[in-house]
Formats: C-alpha cells, structure tokens, sequence
C-alpha cells in the first residue's frame, strides 16, 4: 500500500493500516532504540511507546518528510527521554542511600549485547556500546544511526533536522572522542 | 612502541567492530502489546478524569462556582428589572403631569413677573 494512502487511513482510525505500519517499521524502531538505551527490555519499552504516539499523533504528521524520518525522530526523542528518567531514578535512589532511607545497592550497568553483532567481534562491540555512552547525546545519536542503523549521512541529516556538513562534523568528533576513551581504556587494562 | 602499537590495533578494531551488524528484532506480537497499551491508556485516562471529579475538594468548588454563577446571574437580572421600573414611573408621570421636571414649571407666575 502507497505510504501516503497508509497515512490517510490510519488518521481515519483504520486499525489494519496502524497493523501494517507497525509490522512494517517495528524492526527500524526496535533496532534504533536498542543502540541507544543499551538494553533489550528497555528498547521494547521505547518501542512500544512509539507506536502508541504514532497512533495518538498521526493526525500532526503533515507529510512533509517520509514516514520513516518521522519515526526515527519519534524513536530518538523517546529513547533519550528513556535513559534521562532512569538517570534521575538513579540519582534518587543514590540520595535516599547517602541518607540512609534507601536499601537499593547501586548497580552498575551491565555491558550490552547487541544480538547482531558478529560472534569474533562480540566483545569489542560490547566495549564500543560502552564507550558510546560517554559521548554527547547528538554525537552518540549521529553515530548510532550511522553504524547500528546503516543511515547516510543525508538519511541522518533529515531525521536530526540539520545540514550533512554538520553530520560529517558530528560523526568525526564522535570517532575522535571514542578514540580517546578507548585508548584509555585498553591502555588500563 | 608494541603495546602502543597493539593498543592502536584494538582500538582500530574496536571501532570496526559494528560491521556487517544484523538488526535487532524486537519480541514477536509486537502489535497486539501495542494495541494492549493504548486500550490501557485510553481507561487510565477516564479513571484519572473519574477520580479528579470525585475529589471533595474538587466537587465542593464545582458547587460553589455554580452557586456563584447562579447568583451572579440573578443579581444582574434583579438590578435589570429596579432601573426599568424607575424608567416606566417616570414615562407615567409625564404623560399624567404628575412629575416635576423643573424650577420653572412649579411657579409659573413668578417667571412673567420677572419677564415684564
């Protein structure tokens, strides 16, 4: 079914369209949202609640970019706004800890996994997935795109809504910046 | 200068390490759970309104507003009717003569006196 039709009748309620554009792009969303909050429960989480704000917002989707670009931009939004609440969770419960109110121990984030990623380099992508939490969140979501996603650089231009020299900027620096933390990582192993 | 070396190597490899990634799949059903969510959070959404509306403080100020409003309402409509019942008395006293609408009218002799 053309896109544009698909849209039509899902803002007409039409529940086999929402069907269709759900089994169409869960797997973009799922994947996108897994590079960036880091964990498999998580990510459906995020998957989810992208769908229901498709469902809720289709009526605001003007057409003036593709689907796709509109739902990694709902993807990306809510996947941020995932791993912001966990971190103030996180800060609550380390102040209830300093005041003695909290039992919860703090847990460090395990390393993750992506399921695609090949068998031999396994653990190097563990150790990337790690070193990509300590970048900025336009670059981690830049390279995220770019490397899980297999998005161009215009492709991600249109979902950031910025110009392909400012990807081209924010992808170097990102590398630059794993780079560095790499180095010192192996270096104090 | 190897372990530099070797260093830079892993890095480099590290880096490399997303290539030829497959996507993640999400769950399978993935469209039921979604449709089970938003009939969740279309009854969460009553519940909330249903429980707002029940909240004494929010029923006993709904009572008073509309108490106001009446009242408003009725003192507007009373002070209507008090201004039109002094119009309608004084549109009959013209017509009959009966009211005095100036100095001169009450002595008329007086006024020729001083005109002469």
């Amino acid at each position: 079914m053309d896109e544009r039709k698909l849209v039509e009748k899902l803002k007409q309620g039409d529940e086999n369209a929402f069907k269709t554009i759900v089994e169409a792009w869960q797997q973009m969303v799922y994947n996108t949202a897994s590079g960036i909050v880091q964990n498999a429960e998580d990510a459906e989480d995020v998957t989810q609640e992208v769908f229901v704000k498709v469902y809720e917002s289709i009526g605001s989707f003007k057409g003036d970019s593709k689907l796709s670009t509109w739902l990694y931009r709902i993807t990306v939004t809510k996947a941020l706004d995932h791993i912001r609440k966990k971190k103030t969770k996180k800060r609550f419960g380390i102040m209830q800890s300093l005041f003695g109110t909290g039992n919860e121990e703090a847990v460090e984030k395990p390393d993750f996994y992506h399921p695609g990623v090949k068998l031999d380099n396994k653990e190097k992508a563990a150790v990337l997935f790690k070193a990509m939490n300590h970048l900025p969140e336009n670059q981690k979501i830049a390279f995220t795109l770019n490397k899980v996603e297999g998005l161009s650089y215009q492709e991600i231009s249109e979902v950031m809504k910025t110009t392909v020299p400012a990807v081209e900027s924010l992808l170097h620096r990102a590398k630059s910046n794993l780079r560095k933390w790499l180095e010192k990582h192996y270096e104090n192993k | 200068m190897n372990n530099k070396n070797d260093i830079q190597k892993l890095v480099n490899e590290t880096l490399n390490s997303l290539e030829g990634l497959q996507k993640a799949e999400p769950r399978p059903f993935l469209f039921t759970r979604v449709m089970a969510r938003i009939k969740r959070d279309e009854d969460t959404l009553w519940e909330k309104l249903a429980a707002l509306i029940a909240k004494p403080a929010i029923a006993f100020a709904t009572v008073i507003l509309f108490l106001a409003i009446n009242a408003f309402v009725l003192f507007q409509a009373s002070g209507n009717n008090s201004s039109n019942t002094q119009e309608t008395s004084l549109v009959a006293g013209n017509d009959f003569g009966l009211s005095v609408s100036s100095l001169y009218d009450i002595n008329p002799e007086q006024n020729d006196i001083v005109q002469k």
